[in-house]
């Protein structure tokens, strides 16, 4: 005798259970399929939106290069040139090398009546910010010594930290940022130099001496009622004097990681300073850049020398 | 004992409601409803189903907190999830459930299919209230719980 199997309550109930089984299977295969294309759709999505906004930043960034490019053409069109500055003395150089395109460490030269006027200008900071207040400074050095017509270096400074002070901080918001400087009036005639600095020194080289003269130790406009100190140089037969911002000094490198260092970059100075300028400017270059190998420029580099 | 027998017997829960692909269970004191996935697809009626059997949990013992566990889970159904957001969340919000955690499988590709679905859901019901609901991710029952006690 045989059973027919068929159509037995348990084989139509194990159907249906298959069945049953098979229909969630199949529903969770298009929901998987379905999820797929959803998270495909959502990271093309997201994709189009990053290519968006990397397209945006692009921009952007093009403009602000654009706009820093013309800004360093408008800070270039008021450094002094080497041939200004090379007529006025025996000889000379102006070495800088801003940390960015334009930045807050600026030279100065002018000529006024018996006199001219050079300057290393730092300002705090870099970049953007030191550009404008060290174009504000230049301007205001303009102002006090042509127009005003002070003459005296102590003054000049003194006068330029107050207007300095007073129009950074005149707004409703107080500004922390300021400079330092080493300013040099040199009389044409008597080729006496007279010098003030804002916490920037003086390095005067003559046959057989050297000397770091220090400057008076505030910044312009750090406060109002700071007075800057005038100091008088005389030497004898050729004398070189040289000016520069914290920037070489306080910048990384060597084997060991430390800084430049002041004392490193005198004793540079008065190894070379036979030499004539342009080759003093072309070591000087090349021993930083070789000092500073793969650390980053941390701040502008400005020397200025002159030899009367 | 799996991870979840483990925690929820630790933590002293109570079973509520059971079908083949969920469960939810709950600790009066603590106030805290979980629902556990016990397959890698819950069916749109049977998600339907232990959902509906979670709300009466909340209503039933004033639960202000609730843990979805889906580790087990490896697909869901997109109208599943848009019923569980806009309709369901939306009445238990009206019952005072507000604070949600969800565990979710360890998959990274589960997780962006989680996030694409969600965002299709903010994008097709931009008036629901899920901004009112908290949401947090978190790794098991008892980081829940920590967060909830702390």
């Amino acid at each position: 005798m045989t059973t027919d199997l068929k159509n037995s309550p348990v084989q139509t109930e194990t159907a249906d259970q298959m069945r049953k089984e098979l229909t969630v299977l199949k529903e969770r295969i298009n929901s998987q399929q379905d999820m797929l294309e959803r998270t495909t759709g959502f990271m093309s999505q997201i994709q189009s939106s990053l290519e968006q906004s990397k397209q945006k930043v692009e921009e952007k960034n093009k403009e602000t290069f654009d706009s820093m490019r013309y800004a360093e053409r408008l800070q270039q069109a008021i450094l002094p040139s080497c041939d200004e500055v090379n007529k006025a003395f025996i000889d000379s150089f102006i070495y800088l090398r801003q940390c960015e395109i334009i930045g807050g460490d600026l030279a100065y030269f002018i000529e006024a009546e018996d006199s001219y006027f050079i300057a290393a200008i730092d300002c705090t900071g870099h970049g953007i910010p030191g550009a404008m207040i060290s174009m504000m400074a230049h301007s205001l050095l303009d102002e006090i010594i042509m127009q005003h017509l002070v003459f005296d270096p102590g003054h000049i400074l003194t006068e330029l930290n107050r207007m300095l002070f007073s129009a950074l901080n005149g707004g409703k918001k107080e500004i922390k940022d300021g400079l330092d400087i080493s300013l040099c009036r040199v009389h044409k005639d008597t080729k006496k130099v007279s010098f003030s600095g804002a916490r920037r020194p003086l390095l005067h080289l003559s046959i057989g001496a050297s000397e770091l003269i220090k400057a008076t130790r505030a910044s312009i406009a750090e406060n109002p009622d700071s007075t800057f100190e005038t100091i008088d140089i005389e030497g004898e037969g050729k004398n070189k004097f040289y000016m520069f911002s914290d920037g070489i000094p306080d910048q990384f490198g060597g084997p060991k990681g430390k800084k430049f260092g002041t004392k490193r970059l005198v004793s540079l100075i008065s190894e070379i300073k036979m030499l004539n300028m342009k080759k003093q400017s072309e070591i000087i270059t090349n021993t930083i850049t070789s000092w500073q190998a793969n650390e980053p420029q941390i701040d502008d580099n400005l020397i200025i020398g002159f030899c009367i | 004992m799996n991870k979840f027998k483990e925690e929820i017997t630790n933590t002293k829960f109570t079973e509520f409601y059971s079908n083949n692909f969920g469960r939810c269970v709950y600790n009066k004191t603590l106030r805290i409803g979980v629902c556990e996935s016990l397959d890698q697809y819950i069916p749109v009626d049977q998600f339907m189903d232990i959902f509906l059997q979670c709300g009466e949990m909340i209503k039933n013992y004033d639960l202000k907190y609730f843990i979805f566990d889906k580790r087990a889970l490896r697909a869901f159904h997109q109208p599943s999830m848009e019923w569980y957001y806009i309709e369901w969340k939306q009445d238990m919000l009206k019952l005072g459930l507000k604070d949600h955690f969800k565990i979710l499988p360890n998959e990274d590709w589960f997780k962006k299919c989680v996030e694409a679905g969600r965002a299709e859901i903010a994008r097709d019901y931009p008036e629901s209230l899920l901004d009112q609901i908290n949401v947090t991710y978190v790794n098991s029952i008892q980081e829940a719980i920590d967060q909830i006690q702390s």
